[in-house]
């Protein structure tokens, strides 16, 4: 490199050699020159990593935004057809009614009708006997609670808005509930569609269940309601193993 | 001058060559690369001033690099910003050294004079 840099050297101040202190100089100019591009080139890959990063993020949420439009969109078509299939004639009229009905059962439309809400947070009580867990809601209390709305002929229930279907699990994942696989966390507010006034007697009946979680110190309120709106189940509805029992004579147990 | 078209040849250099340095190294590169730089920076001085000596040079070249990424990498393993030191006392260096290296350029005029006198004579210290 010196008798490189010796060769360059004309312009400078002329008739000396280049001396060792200053192909020293030089050296380390070089080599600082050489690390700071690498240096460059480095921290530009990393900022590029990491807008990358940020894109696909920005990537996948207009991706869902886009997918949900379209949802929406075949969604609106499958109802037009429906509904056209419905104008078509009395036959498609009884399909059309049997439609609802099904949606209603499944539980993927939003409906709306009087009932009760009830409003359940954890015990204010102070520990007495030692286990927090005596203090705060469990699964067992709400599904007593469901049990009960369903019992007094509760048409559709949702817990914390999430719509509980046939399916639906109601289980204590540590701190929280989870339902159709949200977590969901106290206070829990349940709407029942169903007779407001059997629906509140059912529950607030005397050693019922609310009766019994009052016990408790665990604050239950329950609000008869002219007019709930209960959202239809956001999820996708998937059978894997169920098939309709007339397609497959195979081997099975009638039970 | 000479050792500033070192930089420029350096970065050329560093432009046709692919290296690039790895993310996990980024900080041991940066204060060594200002070690380097103010290393170089001083060079340039004691040779304007004529008081350059190869072996402190070096020597002083290899401890400031290595003494400025061995304290990164105590920083590093003790989660404090320890790079801080090397930054703000590189850097100050490299200041005044500046300063010196004006200085000296802007009295040099003075001197070139007298150089011109003793043409026959080095005009720099050369030190063997």
């Amino acid at each position: 490199m010196e008798q490189q840099t010796k060769q360059r050297q004309g312009g400078q101040a002329g008739h000396h050699a280049l001396s060792r202190g200053e192909a020293a100089v030089v050296a380390v100019f070089l080599l600082a020159g050489v690390l700071l591009v690498a240096q460059m080139k480095g921290v530009h890959a990393q900022a590029q990593a990491q807008s990358d990063d940020v894109q696909y993020v920005l990537d996948l949420e207009e991706r869902c935004r886009q997918e949900t439009a379209r949802a929406d969109k075949l969604q609106a078509e499958l109802e037009a057809g429906q509904q056209q299939a419905a104008q078509s004639g009395v036959e498609a009229q009884t399909l059309r009614d049997q439609i609802t009905l099904l949606e209603f059962t499944a539980g993927i439309t939003d409906i709306c009708g009087p009932g009760v809400s009830v409003v359940m947070e954890d015990s204010t009580a102070k520990n007495t006997t030692g286990n927090e867990a005596d203090y705060l809601i469990h699964d067992s209390d709400l599904l007593r609670v469901i049990n009960e709305l369903r019992a007094a002929g509760a048409e559709a229930l949702s817990l914390n808005g999430e719509r509980i279907l046939a399916t639906s699990e109601i289980r204590c994942a540590g701190p929280v509930v989870t339902i159709n696989g949200m977590q969901k966390a106290a206070p829990f507010t349940i709407f029942a569609i169903g007779d407001p006034i059997t629906l509140y007697d059912a529950l607030t009946m005397r050693n019922g269940v609310v009766d019994i979680l009052e016990g408790w110190k665990i604050s239950v309120k329950v609000t008869r309601s002219d007019q709930l709106t209960i959202p239809g189940y956001e999820g996708r509805l998937e059978y894997r193993y169920a098939t309709a029992a007339d397609s497959d004579p195979g081997e099975e147990e009638v039970g | 001058m000479l050792e500033l078209s070192g930089l420029a040849v350096g970065i050329l250099l560093g432009l046709l060559l692919p290296m690039k340095v790895p993310e996990s190294l980024l900080i041991y590169t940066g204060v060594a690369l200002l070690a380097l730089l103010a290393t170089g920076v001083r060079g340039l001085r004691e040779r304007a001033c004529g008081r350059f000596d190869m072996t402190r040079f070096l020597w002083g070249l290899l401890v400031d690099v290595a003494a400025a990424v061995a304290l990164t990498w105590l920083g590093e393993a003790m989660g404090l910003p320890f790079y801080l030191a090397p930054m703000v006392f590189f850097g100050g260096k490299m200041f005044q050294n500046f300063g010196e290296i004006r200085e000296e350029l802007l009295t040099s005029g003075v001197k070139k004079d007298k150089i011109k006198q003793d043409i026959e004579q080095d005009g720099e210290s050369d030190t063997k």
